[in-house]
């Protein structure tokens, strides 16, 4: 009896692993409620629902709801306003495709709120949720990106 | 083989309801203080799944065409036999500002200030009162702080470069070669703040001799009345530390 352990332990393994990332990737897939707005210099207006907001290795990675493309920025310069990390964005990327093709900015403003409550803007009335995301760009093209949400991963 | 099937059913049961739950709530891998995102069923759902004649038109312009995201003005270069005009066919094109906006400068250079590209033999460091002993970047939280190439001063000093035509000059210095360096009023809550904080100096409209002098990221410069721990003479800035030394 107890040589059949071990295949048994295998089977359920192999039952188990699939099912598990199955799983995983659902509850992160419903957890991607970020927005992305894009309006081109020619008056046109997208937006992209449910996409996913990762702070990686000292970037920031929009993901496209169906994994196609990454909005990627990894350079900025940023500082704190009481609470709220305010960062510039200097280097925007777009990955799609397989390819990585910069995206020249003019000026850009990111606010991160890190904490678990709620923070005060400031000069403004509104509040930052906890985890949560404003980020606006204008590159050199005329475009304009506008992205909000709360952050979905965040690793140092 | 019995124990196996009913394990791998469980595991089926646990996991097929769990993308709808998670929907049901928000998004289940949530921060329990993030509650005030729109609720999920604001948000259009696969519209084969929806019966036609009861739900309005979405938006024609709203709807991704292609996967992942569409940049084709940001993304495409331009011809390149004209890399630096604009395209004929698209009315909407507006040409970029130009990156610098500032005032050109009408006082005469000031000689008692030295030119910023001048590096001294025998730094002086003082030693930033606040955050002296602390690791790099401890005043940004850790965070290292980099300057941006489309603000004045990289940033350092405030987010000058949007209005940088409507930002309070505060004085001029003179350059190395003739040129003039238009200085601006630090922006509260600026890196550049801190540090005037942290050295309790108080800026001040460069031009009038006996004055502290720093000159931060991207060229800039700004100036403050000497204290008891800064005197008059110039400075440069070190971010990672937030730390002056004098030229």
């Amino acid at each position: 009896m107890d040589m059949a352990q071990p295949p048994v332990a295998k089977a359920v393994l192999r039952a188990i692993l699939p099912l598990l990332a199955i799983l995983i990737f659902s509850v992160a897939q419903a957890g991607a409620t970020g927005t992305v707005r894009v309006q081109q210099s020619d008056g046109s207006v997208r937006t992209y629902d449910d996409v996913s907001i990762r702070v990686k290795h000292n970037t920031l990675r929009i993901g496209s709801k169906d994994k196609k493309g990454v909005l990627v920025i990894d350079r900025a310069a940023c500082s704190y306003v009481g609470e709220l990390l305010r960062c510039l964005p200097t280097s925007f990327q777009l990955v799609q495709t397989g390819q990585t093709k910069t995206i020249q900015l003019t000026n850009g403003l990111v606010y991160l709120n890190l904490t678990d409550s709620p923070q005060q803007m400031t000069f403004s009335s509104k509040h930052m949720q906890p985890h949560a995301l404003m980020l606006t760009l204008h590159t050199l093209r005329g475009t304009y990106i506008t992205i909000r949400g709360q952050i979905d991963e965040l690793q140092p | 083989m019995k124990s196996i099937r009913s394990f791998t059913a469980m595991v089926l049961i646990l996991a097929l309801p769990a993308p709808a739950l998670a929907q049901q709530h928000g998004g289940g891998g949530r921060p329990s203080g993030g509650g005030a995102r729109p609720a999920p069923q604001a948000r259009p759902a696969a519209p084969a799944q929806r019966p036609a004649p009861s739900r309005p038109a979405p938006p024609p312009q709203t709807r991704p065409a292609q996967p992942g995201y569409s940049l084709p003005h940001d993304t495409q270069r331009p011809p390149a036999n004209a890399p630096s005009r604009p395209p004929n066919n698209n009315p909407g094109y507006r040409p970029p500002p130009p990156p610098a906006q500032r005032p050109p400068a009408t006082r005469p250079p000031n000689p008692y200030y030295r030119p910023p590209n001048y590096r001294p033999t025998h730094p002086v460091v003082i030693v930033n009162p606040r955050y002296h002993g602390n690791p790099a970047w401890y005043w940004n939280r850790g965070v290292a702080w980099y300057p941006a190439p489309a603000y004045w001063g990289g940033g350092f000093w405030g987010t000058l470069a949007i209005a940088a035509t409507s930002a309070a000059i505060f004085g001029y210095i003179a350059g190395s070669s003739g040129d003039q360096y238009v200085s601006y009023q630090v922006q509260p809550n600026s890196p550049g703040a801190q540090l005037l904080q942290a050295y309790s100096l108080t800026q001040t409209p460069c031009g009038p001799p006996n004055l502290v002098v720093i000159y931060g990221p991207d060229n800039s410069v700004i100036c403050a009345y000497p204290n008891n721990l800064v005197s008059a003479g110039t400075y440069s800035v070190d971010p990672s530390t937030l730390t002056i030394s004098s030229y």
